[in-house]
């Protein structure tokens, strides 16, 4: 067993590596460059110019931030294409000088070429640091090209928000679902199974941007009922200077009411539904009818065996799910302003803020791999007929 | 169960008792759409970071909102100006101070130009704002004197002072470390090089602290940022015995509330609930949607006061008057197709159904708000006959009865349709992108929907790979510098000219009106070009955008202005 706990965390290099490594070359190909961006503003009637400052502020930005680096340790091109062509950043330029290549090579454009750049690139930096970061390998993930802030304190206060809705929504579902589920599953054609079974569908077919609004039209609403308040995740004015972490606690359960229903009511409905057609299965097994005639009592027979028996698909959807903790998510945190990484993702793709993307990418698969890892040790937990093979 | 039916009711007590806390009084609580990038006292362009800085810091001149006039602010008066417009004669008022009591002297504006020339310095899009500063010379015998050298004569060269905060040279360079270097030699990368204590003076001026963390951040404006909750609020409190008490005439002095929350919320909905419940006192952001329903609703009116101001901003659609030929076809190089285009366009239709018919109709490259506005240019009406008519004459025709215009172009058979560009994310664009493409159809054109992100949207503009593109310029009562949006040079730069608009003629007109200091005279000229932009129609103009604000009655001395913000949130003062 150890072994393979060893085993897989082994993989755990390979593993982060391909995707830190695939997110980055996608993110660094992708139209548009980030010192545009930054150079940009919305403002007209200003006097913005394309002038030499301009430019010269352009290439020491983009040296500041390594995007005048290429990409990774090399690159494919063709023979007719120079080695340093990476250094032209202008896409319309690069355009045109790929196209005059292009006419002028012949034969070399169909001719592939692997050009080796070293470990002066951009990956390197980023993975090992340089210049202004101490790489991912020592937790530092850079800085945000967008925000100029390191990325760690960007996310940080983020990521909490987001790991406390959806922890404590993963941890309500299941608490609240498991009873539901076995009690229906005892009683398939009783009314209250019926009835849940026809609520359950409801709110599983219901999509979360649409409960959201509705949930605040109801409950937020001073024409309707104004229980809980509207948008945040704390009174307007913050919490008291030296409130305990408690009394901040208590101070914004209201605000958390709605938004944790609407990250909870889903997977509540799924897990419900597949603990109900579970356990059911269960019952009709052999095992359960010899504990029934050994005078075993309802509630062990259901919570010690026929339970721990169905707990394998609710397994395999505890880490389906629980790799979304470190995404958040963008329609709940937009509709109830719950500063987390759904938005902070979203902004920071739309503004190529890719340190900030990769970050993401990277915890996300971390998680992702160790529920995984964490399924599989559960699998064999429950059922000790799983044989891992080592 | 019972245990759950007991924690059911626990949670629905507190929030009985907790929800919909109401702040204390004379505080104003204004919603926010979106938080800035940061509040950098140099390096930032937001327009929510511009509008904070109105309250906690002060400039060299300010806005008159009331007159769209420039206001001496920290200046005594006007500049005194040479007569080649190159030399610029300032002297600051002598009773104003920074929060450590120490007076605000022409040092402090000599620091804030190199901090913002400084090539180190992280305000890569707004130096060249700063460019046209040759020097600032302070006068030996009096430091609140000084004169600053301008490069070129430029009608923005006063004005452009009204967007940036004047910052205390001690408390953002406390070794004095720029007084001994010169402007030109703070953008001189080569001399930068051999200077580390420049680099390190930026590298400490840039860090994170001055742009996110109260405790760095110090202005001379009558508030003080005191807490900045990231995506959720940011909180700024009046400054306790500031001089600005003593000149309350002044709008730039008023700090009336005790404190003013800026709370975010960017979504429509619950901000509009937040608004029903009174938690918010000001939204000058809100939907035209909710708007509308919530000037309806009895109970909501007679606790708040809601208007629609004009804005200086306006929305267009521009077309690409230069296309390559090959990836995008030469569809709109005649000035009869474009403005064909112009007519097939539902105005009141658009402004009907998107918004709630509050817009006003522009038709030309500024604002019927502006002062230089040319009045003898009439909007173009929706006449599908007429555009039908325009295009017959330009040789567009259904030679193949395929219900598609087609022409020959360059030899070629081409076919009239095209991709119109919008940026993704935008209900209100995509749905203009639909109506227009349904108007188009009327007359056989074809066209199909491209939403683009940020970066594909604008590379597509600027590249000029584009056929059709809608889009919106934001502007102020600031005199209006055409050349970054309709000069040859912006399109073969690849700038803001994304239709290739642009020949000698008007090139010159700009660079007249760039140098006309005369009032009258920059007026006249920029009728002149707004009349040659119309006569070409490299935009279909489409309308000015409205601000639509509302503002609780608990707070007094409402005036709204078209000038962003619309509203000066330090002047409303609470009722008794």
């Amino acid at each position: 067993m150890w072994i393979y706990v060893l085993k897989r965390f082994f993989w755990f290099v390979p593993t982060l590596f391909a995707v830190t490594l695939i997110g980055f070359v996608l993110l660094t190909n992708a139209p548009g460059e980030a010192v545009d961006s930054l150079v940009m503003s919305s403002n007209s009637g200003g006097s913005i110019k394309t002038t030499q400052d301009l430019e010269q502020q352009k290439i020491y930005w983009r040296k500041q931030l390594g995007l005048n680096l290429p990409s990774f340790y090399f690159s494919i091109s063709t023979l007719a294409e120079p080695d340093t062509l990476y250094k032209v950043y202008d896409e319309t330029l690069l355009r045109k000088i790929k196209q005059d290549i292009k006419n002028k090579s012949g034969y070399k454009n169909y001719l592939p070429k692997i050009i080796w750049h070293g470990y002066h690139n951009q990956y390197h930096r980023w993975l090992f640091g340089g210049y202004n970061s101490k790489g991912i390998i020592r937790g530092d993930f850079g800085l945000s090209i967008s925000k100029k802030e390191p990325v760690v304190v960007i996310i940080k206060d983020k990521l909490i928000w987001s790991l406390f809705f959806s922890i404590l929504s993963i941890i309500l579902a299941y608490a609240i679902s498991i009873p539901i589920g076995i009690k229906m599953a005892q009683n398939p054609e009783s009314k209250f199974s019926k009835t849940s079974q026809f609520i359950l569908f409801l709110m599983y077919s219901l999509p979360s941007f649409f409960v959201g609004v509705l949930l605040l039209m109801l409950f937020a609403n001073p024409n309707v009922l104004s229980i809980f308040p509207p948008s945040g995740i704390k009174p307007i004015g913050g919490y008291e200077d030296n409130a305990s972490l408690i009394e901040k606690f208590i101070v914004s359960i209201p605000y958390m009411i709605l938004p944790l229903i609407c990250y909870t009511y889903s997977s509540l409905a799924f897990i419900s539904k597949l603990t109900a057609t579970s356990i059911q299965e269960q019952l009709q097994l052999d095992y359960i009818k010899t504990a029934r005639a050994k005078g075993l009592n309802e509630k062990t027979i259901i919570w010690k065996h026929a339970l721990k028996n169905s707990a394998l698909p609710l397994i395999t959807v505890f880490s389906s799910i629980f790799p979304s903790i470190v995404g958040g998510s963008v329609i709940i945190e937009s509709i109830f302003t719950i500063p987390g990484m759904g938005l902070e993702t979203v902004r920071a793709i739309i503004s190529q803020d890719y340190p900030i993307v990769i970050a993401i990418i990277t915890l996300s698969s971390i998680v992702t791999i160790f529920s995984y890892l964490l399924a599989d040790i559960l699998y064999a937990w429950v059922d000790p007929r799983i044989r891992i093979t080592t | 169960m019972k245990f759950l039916l007991y924690i059911l009711l626990f949670i629905l007590s507190i929030a009985f008792t907790g929800s919909c806390k109401k702040t204390q009084n004379n505080t104003l609580v204004v919603h926010l759409l979106s938080e800035p990038e940061d509040m950098h006292p140099t390096n930032g362009a937001s327009a929510v970071r511009a509008e904070i800085n109105l309250y906690t810091n002060l400039s060299l001149l300010r806005l008159n909102y009331k007159t769209g006039e420039l206001l001496p602010c920290l200046a005594k008066s006007l500049p005194v100006v040479s007569s080649d417009g190159l030399n610029y004669n300032y002297e600051l008022k002598s009773d104003m101070t920074w929060d450590d009591k120490s007076p605000i002297t022409a040092h402090d504006i000599a620091f804030t130009t190199k901090a913002s020339k400084c090539l180190y310095t992280n305000n890569i899009g707004l130096k060249p704002y700063w460019e046209n500063i040759d020097d600032i010379i302070v006068d030996n015998n009096n430091d609140k004197k000084f004169t600053i050298k301008m490069k070129r004569p430029y009608i923005l060269n006063t004005w452009f002072w009204t967007d940036f905060p004047i910052i205390q040279a001690t408390f953002y360079d406390k070794k004095n470390v720029l007084a001994k270097y010169s402007n030109a030699q703070l953008t001189d990368s080569t001399f930068l090089k051999s200077k580390p204590d420049i680099k390190q003076w930026a590298d400490e001026f840039n860090s994170p602290k001055y742009s996110t963390d109260p405790q760095f951040m110090s202005g001379a404006g009558p508030y003080k940022i005191t807490k900045w909750d990231k995506g959720v609020s940011i909180t700024l409190e009046k400054k306790k015995d500031h001089w600005s008490e003593n000149c309350q005439e002044n709008w730039y002095c008023q700090a009336n509330a005790d404190k003013i929350i800026l709370k975010l919320n960017s979504n429509n909905a619950s901000a509009l609930l937040e608004l029903k419940n009174g938690l918010i006192d000001v939204s000058t952001m809100i939907d035209y949607a909710s708007f509308t329903e919530l000037s309806k609703d009895d109970k909501f009116t007679q606790n708040f006061t809601l208007k629609l101001a004009d804005t200086y901003n306006y929305t267009y659609v521009a077309m690409n008057m230069k296309p390559d030929g090959k990836t995008h076809k030469k569809l709109f190089t005649d000035v009869a197709v474009r403005k064909a285009m112009a007519l097939l366009t539902p105005y009141d239709q658009i402004n009907k159904t998107l918004y709630e018919n509050n817009n006003k109709r522009v038709v030309g490259p500024i604002s019927p708000n502006k002062i230089d506005f040319n009045t003898d240019l009439k909007p173009l009406q929706y006449n599908v006959n007429q555009a039908k008519e325009l295009l017959k004459q330009a040789g567009w025709a259904d030679t193949d009865n395929d219900q598609v215009l087609d022409k020959m172009i360059d030899g070629e058979k081409v076919k009239f349709e095209f991709n119109i560009n919008f940026m993704s994310g935008s209900k209100v664009w995509e749905d203009l992108a639909k109506q227009l493409a349904e108007s188009f159809g009327k007359a056989n054109i074809y066209v199909m929907l491209n939403p683009l992100d940020y970066n594909g949207f604008f590379n597509a503009v600027t590249g000029h790979q584009f056929d059709m593109s809608i889009s919106a310029w934001q502007s102020s009562a600031t005199p209006e510098d055409f050349s970054q949006l309709w000069s040859s040079a912006s399109w073969t730069n690849n700038g803001l000219n994304f239709t290739g608009f642009g020949s000698a003629q008007s090139d010159a007109l700009i660079d007249s009106i760039n140098i006309s200091v005369n009032e009258t005279k920059r007026i006249e000229l920029s009728k002149r070009f707004q009349k040659l932009v119309y006569d070409e129609q490299p935009y279909i103009f489409m309308f000015t955008q409205t601000r639509r604000v509302i503002v609780s009655k608990k707070w007094d001395n409402l005036v709204i202005y078209t000038e962003y913000p619309g509203v000066l949130l330090n002047t409303l003062k609470l009722k008794d």
